[in-house]
């Protein structure tokens, strides 16, 4: 039971801080989910499901405002589709602790990111 | 973004919505290729991502009324750390 409020606790503030910031908060979720006892591969897979409730309420939000080009939008995501497919192929031959590894620099990366937007808006 | 924002020349805020909903297309794609090798745990992404829908509500509404400069470098940190304790661990 503690490790559901756990995971609610988590997924909570991790959307909290994705709405703040408006990048980063999903790219919490694979070491929550690690916390949590997945593994790397499986964690990061499962965050790509996870991030969706959060991306689709967004995404409403801003098409009410009249911000999405859902023909722009579709032919992004399909473009998108070989990367997915090359990627995950990738990540299913890496052994585990170097997609770990990976999946930090890619977390550094984006603390970068952030750091860089907050000195400089 | 930069894709939209350069090339396609989308106002900036349509290049916002717009990469947001692509960008839902594209982990649904990510989803769907994992999907056949049994990598996605639902139960746990429901656990953690719909209390994130509803977190990310508050969080954009808080963002008005919180000095976010001091979080966002806060939040940075945080990062740096758990990607220095999984690069060490």
């Amino acid at each position: 039971m503690t490790l559901v409020l756990a995971a609610v606790a988590l997924g909570l503030a991790a959307g909290v801080l994705a709405g703040l910031f408006g990048v980063g908060g999903g790219i919490l979720f694979v070491p929550m989910l690690l916390a949590l006892g997945l593994g790397q591969l499986e964690a990061e897979a499962t965050s790509l499901l996870a991030i969706l409730p959060t991306v689709a309420a967004a995404t409403w939000r801003q098409h009410r405002y009249g911000n999405v080009r859902w023909r722009a939008a579709a032919l992004l995501a399909l473009a998108s589709l070989p990367g997915v497919a090359l990627g995950a192929w990738a990540a299913e031959s890496l052994p585990e602790d170097a997609l770990r590894r990976l999946f930090a620099l890619l977390m550094l990366g984006v603390a970068a990111q952030i750091a860089w937007r907050a000195r400089h808006a | 973004m930069p894709l939209l924002l350069l090339v396609a020349r989308f106002p900036h805020r349509p290049a916002m919505g717009t990469s947001l909903a692509a960008i839902g297309g594209t982990a649904l794609a990510g989803v769907a290729a994992y999907s056949f090798t049994g990598r996605v745990d639902v139960l746990h992404a429901a656990l953690v991502g719909i209390p994130a829908a509803a977190g990310a509500i508050a969080g954009s509404a808080l963002q008005q009324r919180l000095p976010t400069r001091g979080l966002a470098l806060g939040f940075a940190a945080l990062l740096t750390a758990v990607a220095a304790m999984l690069l060490l661990g």
